[in-house]
């Protein structure tokens, strides 16, 4: 009696412990530097995601978006980074660089990656040579922002598809406003007390490339840009030219966000003292959110060689080196960057333009403003990353953004200004240059 | 009291005071304890650090003094020096004196006080984001309260935080706004001051300005070497209104030593050249507590110490 | 006279009040205003608009009332390690011998003497390895050990008592533990108070402790919670401000009560008895 006992519980138990650890989901973490409104729009989509995978339970670790680097740093000094990690593109190639990241395009399962459906500048920061480290979901590209109430003010035509940086320039002129509501063109006008900007911006860091290509010339001398070559006459020309929108124009701004000169910290353009201007796609959550400002957005102007440029501000996600499940953790990274999830959880709400060609066209919405939504895709088709995102990016930044608001504002001569801010360039990405 | 016990006053003063060192040493256990556990070890690493090349995250190697050589030659740390001895000069001494005016003005229970005194210490308090945000509005040149109320006067206000000689005065401002801290460790101070000595000065006859100077002032200086000692550590470790207000800027005019140890460390992610930054932050901040130990503490009135 | 001194010394009282009191007052109408108010130019001192949508809608993007239900526990946790640990080093230092006290002090003094960021990496390292990291041990066990600051307050306070009240105690049989707590540690009641407000209110504060330390946000205390707030492409005043004051409402009522327990005024001299 006891032997049968004894076979009817080994041919129940070892068979249900087998079904057991069979079905035993994997845990993974995954670290996100996400806004709270980003936030809200991505649990309830990470919980369908989660329920629909059975093989993992996703543990998320939400982390501040200013913070993100520390957190990060100290995760990987200390050997404990999450699973699966979701980062912009700037601080993107430190972490590949130290090896933080699983290199995707050899792990089983990623074939099935159509790279082609990505939009063409977005996988830049996230590949070194052939290898990818990461998979972008969505960016935020640079569009034309204007307030139609400042140009019905003015009497000045709406930006069209058609305008190029001499449209704008003349325009900004136009749009620019004294104390006494007067305009450059007016006698009288007071530069000293300007009141409205037309244009929201000048060159302010040396990540604006695009603005300097866009006037026939550029400061790269290598492609990743870790070489500077600024005093070139065409170079010192382009930049002539913005400094000359600030100095003699009176139309730009040379401190576009501190608030020396608006007054205000912050996005001239979202405090209503810029007419026009350029910004991320993610303003629109902004703008929207506040309200009070009847704006429109167009695609970036065209430069003098006919084309348009954009910039991005990228995110992605990438794999721990040594995650104990790479298997699982891929799943859920192209879970993240499918199309689907793309269109479901970021399209709609206005965080970001999903990064793939398929899902984008989800990001338009005629339930809200702005009107003319279709140009974030055009400009996303034309988007490139900020060039450096080497390591030593962050640093060039710091050591030049006060030479070039000295150049703008008038302080330096633009050749001497290019000609230092191109030997600090030179001097602190030295060590990022590939051999 | 009962004298007589057993042994406690039969023994010689020597073994005494062995047996009451010991107890000082069993009494100290848990800050040793805490010591050997968690700060031991961190601090040895960070001064390991300094002698490093550390360009996180690639691999560290070893350089001796190096760091320390780049150091001295580096115009942009002995700016943060220079920037960092000007806040603490210039927070202390005021904060100290404010915390003490503000504790003497708002000692005695009149009506309303409990709410001065919420109102005076909750800047102190506030998360230094919001507070650093706020007092950006406050010194804003164009729209500002303080511009504004000059103006009221008739004054026209600097460019404060954007402007290269008033940016560290306006943070030096702020430090003051958190003198509310220094007037609650006076305040404690003050009411244990025993109430015998003000009845005892007041029969003969002494006024308020000697009452203060003879009774008050001695008696709360045990706290004034604490705050002094205290707010100079402190001042040299401020961050947060250098990095959300002003950035180290303009021109690095407020860039402060543990601003600048911070974007070596964290921004630029050159770990070994932030650790050596720290080693001279504490050389710094241990020299100069040290000569407050030999110059002031000997001025310090102890009441029990008589 | 005394009439025309009392509203002399209120007069005098409300000007130095006043520049605390006006900063506070704007951050308090600001975190009642419509975000098209606060974000453009220019910043007036009055609202244009009253609105309570800020408080709303930024209690309902992140959990506050969860990050201050942390937040308290853990700056609780915090007082009792920090009072009861650094008392006691405190009258240690204060009252007992040691031929090397000296040093120790100075060594005591030094643990502080570096910003928090700087010792982060291999501490954070320790409690990995300990397996801390997503708890709150790493942020309330060091308390427990005693922190420089409050043990040097204590140092002055014990110092500034009368030595015969201690030295009374012990010649009484009680060993300097018993002494330190049945005598001098009843009396030290408003350095324990101010201690108590400085180690909560620092716990409260702390930043960089809980972003690397935490993990979950069920566990998120409250300066993480704010900021959240602020973004790569801008600050979200229109939360960041009326959750400031959120956190600071319980920390201006644990201040305003508290000052019954200062204001009661402790006579500390034993010589009366």
């Amino acid at each position: 009696m006891s032997r049968l006992r004894a076979r009817c519980f080994v041919l129940v138990f070892f068979p249900l412990l087998g079904l057991a650890l069979a079905q035993e989901p994997v845990r993974l973490t995954l670290m996100v530097g996400m806004t709270p409104q980003e936030l809200a729009s991505f649990r309830p989509a990470l919980e369908a995601l989660d329920a629909a995978h059975p093989e993992f339970v996703v543990d998320l670790e939400p982390v501040p978006q200013q913070s993100f680097a520390e957190r990060a740093n100290v995760r990987l000094a200390s050997g404990t980074l999450p699973d699966v990690v979701r980062m912009d593109g700037l601080v993107a190639q430190r972490l590949i660089q130290s090896g933080a990241f699983l290199e995707l395009s050899s792990l089983p399962g990623f074939d099935g990656v159509d790279l082609d459906d990505y939009f063409p500048g977005v996988l830049a920061p996230y590949r070194t040579g052939d290898a990818i480290w990461a998979l972008a979901d969505t960016a935020s590209p640079t569009m034309l922002f204007y307030d139609r109430a400042k140009f019905d003010a003015a009497g000045v035509a709406y930006p069209t598809d058609a305008w190029t940086y001499e449209d704008m320039r003349r325009a900004a002129v136009r749009l620019t406003r004294d104390a006494a509501g007067r305009s450059p063109l007016d006698g009288g006008f007071d530069p000293a007390r300007v009141v409205q900007w037309g244009w929201n911006n000048s060159l302010t860091m040396y990540w604006q490339r695009d603005l300097v290509q866009a006037l026939g010339a550029d400061w790269c001398a290598d492609v990743l840009c870790t070489t500077f070559a600024a005093t070139a006459p065409d170079v010192v020309a382009a930049v002539q030219w913005w400094a000359d929108l600030v100095q003699v124009d009176h139309a730009g701004l040379y401190a576009p966000f501190s608030g020396a000169q608006t007054g205000i910290p912050g996005s001239a353009f979202l405090a209503g003292v810029a007419a026009m201007g350029y910004h991320g796609f993610f303003a629109v959550g902004q703008l929207n959110a506040i309200g009070g400002i009847d704006y429109d957005v167009a695609p970036p102007l065209i430069g003098v060689d006919g084309r348009r440029r954009a910039s991005l501000s990228i995110n992605g996600y990438a794999i721990a080196a040594d995650t104990e499940h790479p298997r699982e953790a891929l799943a859920l990274l192209l879970a993240l960057t499918s199309p689907a999830f793309l269109a479901e959880t970021w399209g709609r709400p206005g965080h970001a333009v999903p990064a793939r060609r398929s899902a984008a066209p989800s990001v338009v919405d005629p339930a809200r403003a702005p009107a003319n939504q279709d140009a974030a895709l055009v400009a996303m088709e034309v988007g490139a990353v900020f060039h450096p995102f080497t390591p030593s990016a962050f640093e060039a930044y710091a050591l030049t953004v006060d030479l070039f608001a000295a150049m703008m504002r008038g302080d330096l001569p633009v050749a001497e200004a290019l000609s230092e801010i191109e030997r600090v360039l030179n001097e602190t990405l030295a060590g990022d240059r590939l051999p | 009291m009962r004298f007589g016990r057993s042994g406690a006053t039969d023994r010689a003063p020597g073994s005494l005071a062995r047996r009451r060192e010991r107890w000082f040493y069993l009494l100290i256990a848990p800050w040793l304890v805490g010591l050997l556990l968690f700060e031991g070890g961190p601090l040895l690493a960070v001064v390991a650090m300094a002698f490093a090349d550390w360009p996180f995250p690639a691999p560290a190697r070893f350089v001796g003094l190096g760091n320390f050589g780049a150091l001295a030659g580096d115009a942009r740390f002995l700016r943060s020096l220079a920037n960092s001895a000007y806040y603490a000069g210039g927070v202390v001494p005021l904060g100290l004196a404010l915390g003490l005016a503000l504790a003497l003005l708002l000692r005695r229970p009149r009506p309303g006080v409990r709410l001065f005194r919420t109102i005076v210490f909750l800047p102190a308090v506030l998360s230094g984001v919001a507070m650093a945000l706020l007092w950006g509005w406050v010194f804003n040149p164009r729209f500002g309260l303080a511009n504004g109320l000059l103006a009221q006067v008739g004054v026209a206000g600097p460019a404060w935080l954007y402007s290269e000689t008033w940016a560290m005065p306006t943070l030096i401002l702020l430090g003051l706004w958190g003198a509310g801290i220094n007037m609650v460790v006076y305040l404690a101070a003050l009411d244990a001051v025993p109430t015998e000595l003000y009845e005892a000065a007041q029969l003969d006859g002494a006024g308020r300005w000697w009452r203060f100077r003879h009774v008050s002032w001695p008696l709360v200086s045990p706290v004034t070497f604490y705050l002094a000692v205290v707010n100079f550590v402190g001042a040299f470790q401020v961050f947060t209104p250098t990095y959300v207000l002003t950035g180290g800027g303009p021109n690095d005019a407020t860039l402060t030593l543990p601003l600048y140890l911070y974007q070596s460390a964290f921004t630029y992610g050159r770990l070994g050249y932030g650790a050596a930054l720290a080693v001279v932050l504490l050389a710094c901040v241990g020299l100069l507590t040290l000569v407050q130990f030999r110059l002031l503490e000997r001025r310090v009135f102890y009441l029990g110490s008589g | 006279m005394r009439v025309l001194n009392s509203t002399l010394g209120y007069a005098i009282t409300l000007v130095v009040v006043l520049p605390f009191a006006l900063p506070l007052l704007w951050l308090l109408l600001a975190a009642f205003r419509p975000p098209a108010e606060l974000l453009s130019a220019p910043p007036t001192f009055w609202p244009e608009r009253l609105t309570l949508a800020n408080f709303a809608e930024s209690w309902q993007l992140l959990d506050f009332g969860r990050f201050l239900r942390n937040s308290a526990l853990v700056a609780a946790l915090t007082v009792v390690g920090a009072v009861l640990s650094s008392s006691l080093v405190g009258y240690a230092f204060a009252v007992l011998p040691a031929r090397a006290k000296g040093v120790w002090f100075a060594l005591l003094l030094s643990t502080v003497m570096l910003p928090s960021a700087v010792t982060l990496l291999p501490t954070f390292l320790l409690f990995s390895k300990l397996g801390w990291v997503g708890t709150y041990l790493p942020l309330v066990v060091p308390h427990f050990f005693a922190n420089a600051f409050y043990v040097f307050l204590f140092r002055q306070f014990f110092r500034a008592m009368p030595r015969e009240l201690f030295d009374a105690a012990e010649l009484d049989g009680c060993n300097p533990w018993t002494a330190f707590w049945s005598v001098a540690l009843p009396l030290a009641r408003p350095a324990i108070v101010t201690v108590a407000l400085f180690a909560g209110i620092g716990s409260y504060n702390q930043f960089l402790e809980p972003l690397v330390y935490l993990t979950r946000e069920s566990t998120f205390t409250m300066p993480l919670g704010l900021a959240f707030f602020q973004g790569l492409y801008g600050t979200q005043l229109q939360y960041l401000i009326p959750m400031s004051l959120l956190a600071l409402a319980p920390v201006a009522v644990a201040f305003f009560a508290a000052q019954r327990v200062i204001q009661r005024g402790i006579v500390t001299t034993g010589g009366r008895a």
